[in-house]
């Protein structure tokens, strides 16, 4: 362990700390401290790859991380599960089981949205139109472009095609939202009152 | 329907290190072969799928066959026409006849002309000087689907969706009879993208043009193909009719990758078919069969001895020991 003094707060450099996980795996890491952080939690700077803690990249960012450490940010090089000084089995990057923490997840992509994701929230033109469990609004969508967006995706499409379905006509104008539905002038199942009143949630 | 493209034995190496620290260090051979040795031909009107995972060298195909980078080894016959090697100025008659489409429409079209003089702008590099280039900017945003109102739009007035129109406006302005397209729908939602696939094919249909796409998406090959090639560090793991590979992969990697396919469906069963381990580096291949490192399906002799291209009849053909789906 050293200790250097460079900027507002004394470091301290742990060359190795075993971070346990809730399932009991421990990570491998380095970590740089301003002095205190024990006490008074500091915001952290974490890198989180394989064989972080002593990859080649070490000699070159060791110069700069006690600076860091010295502004008050926490230092962390992680070795990723199954990697470097790292316990388990390195099965993918990323995962939510190291993490641990929940995920805005923001795609185009169907497929992973219905594999990955818990709940879902549809957009359209700058409005949530549809929220929910993911089994719920994949199954049975209840807004019509919910329901035209998922008829879209060729993922869906079992019998190879040369034209793919679309949504007829275009997002609206953001700088000229008329009252009224939002999806009304591209919606197969609009009726009069669509055109006059915003729907409620 | 003859060939328009044959590619034959294409070779393309990057320089990995300087001359200076390659004679220091004493590597004999400071390069890194992104492509190699891969062979295949496309015929006029036909569409072929380029899969493969991140830099395994799709892109430098379609880069290698436009000639924006040099061809190492090989060949790469153009209309009956030998490419590699042509200097730029006897190549830029071939070039007419392949444009390029790339995967960042909005990026790659410039911030500062309007939609007019993009979609033009082939035009006056090439040296056509008797267009009327009014017209022929009304012409290709018919030809795309766009009224002319766009015409004296800025890129950034333009949706995902149409700024891609103008991209294929901007490739169709000098006839070409081939299309290399690189992530032509990245970042499109599915409607949009249906609607620029759609496009795509009716130009096809219209013009008669030949397509190379390169995807990450395998639903969109899945659709709009007529052949695939699946590319693994550089090679041709295994090619041939679409229909046929989604059926009836050779290849444990081709499987594997179809397998990763995620469905649009919350309660579809995952019977994913895992890769272990990382790509390996370029510089550092592995003995025999390359994906042996990360094949379920390795055996011994795999890690001794490179398989050879195998001919599976119809067209098909794979580079594997112990294929899977052969009926003997």
């Amino acid at each position: 362990m050293s200790t250097t003094r460079e900027g507002a707060h004394r470091v301290r450099e742990l060359e190795h700390v075993e971070i346990p996980m809730a399932d009991g795996c421990r990570l491998g890491a380095r970590v740089w401290l301003p002095e205190g952080a024990e006490r008074e939690p500091c915001p952290a700077i974490l890198e989180y790859i394989p064989y972080r803690k002593n990859d080649a990249t070490l000699p070159r960012d060791a110069q700069m991380h006690p600076v860091v450490a010295a502004h008050g940010y926490a230092c962390v090089r992680v070795d990723l599960r199954g990697s470097g000084e790292s316990e388990g089995v390195l099965r993918d990057e990323h995962l939510q089981q190291e993490i641990g923490c929940s995920i805005l997840f923001v795609s185009h992509h169907l497929g992973t949205v219905a594999e990955l994701c818990d709940d879902v929230v549809v957009m359209y033109a700058g409005e949530v139109v549809e929220r929910g469990e993911i089994k719920d609004v994949f199954h049975n969508p209840g807004h019509p472009y919910t329901r035209a967006l998922l008829e879209c995706d060729p993922g869906r499409i079992k019998q190879k095609t040369r034209h793919l379905p679309t949504i007829p006509g275009d997002v609206p104008d953001s700088m000229h939202i008329t009252p009224g539905c939002i999806f009304g002038d591209r919606c197969p199942r609009a009726f009069e009152r669509c055109v006059r009143e915003d729907p409620p949630e | 329907m003859s060939a328009l493209l044959e590619v034959e034995g294409l070779q393309v190496r990057f320089r990995s290190m300087g001359p200076l620290r390659a004679m220091i260090r004493g590597v004999k051979d400071p390069y890194i072969d992104a492509v190699c040795g891969v062979s295949f031909a496309i015929r006029e009107g036909e569409t072929l799928g380029l899969v493969g995972e991140s830099g395994s060298g799709k892109s430098t195909i379609a880069r290698a066959i436009n000639g924006l980078i040099p061809v190492h080894a090989g060949s790469v016959r153009f209309r009956g026409h030998e490419l590699a090697g042509l200097g730029a100025r006897h190549y830029a008659p071939f070039r007419r006849d392949m444009a390029l489409m790339f995967q960042d429409p909005a990026g790659s079209l410039s911030p500062r002309m309007t939609v007019r003089s993009l979609i033009t702008e082939p035009f006056r590099i090439h040296g056509y000087r008797d267009r009327d280039l009014r017209a022929e900017a009304s012409r290709l945003l018919d030809l795309v689907g766009l009224t002319d109102d766009f015409a004296g739009r800025f890129p950034h007035q333009l949706s995902g969706g149409q700024a891609r129109r103008v991209g294929l406006a901007r490739a169709l302005a000098l006839d070409p009879k081939l299309i290399l397209a690189d992530e032509p729908t990245a970042g499109l939602d599915v409607s949009v993208q249906g609607e620029a696939l759609n496009l795509l094919a009716r130009i096809q249909d219209e013009l008669g043009v030949a397509i190379l796409i390169i995807t990450h998406n395998l639903n969109v090959v899945r659709h709009i193909t007529d052949r695939m090639a699946i590319m693994y560090l550089g090679r041709f793991v295994e090619q041939g009719d679409t229909g046929q590979i989604f059926q009836r992969p050779h290849h444990p990697y081709t499987e594997a990758l179809l397998s990763a396919s995620p469905e649009p469906d919350p309660d579809a069963a995952r019977e994913r078919i895992e890769i272990t381990g990382e790509v390996p580096s370029l510089m550092n291949r592995p003995t025999g069969c390359e994906f042996h490192t990360r094949c379920p399906y390795v055996r011994e002799r795999c890690r001794a001895e490179t398989p050879v291209l195998t001919q599976a009849g119809e067209g098909q053909s794979y580079t594997c020991h112990f294929p899977l789906n052969i009926e003997s």
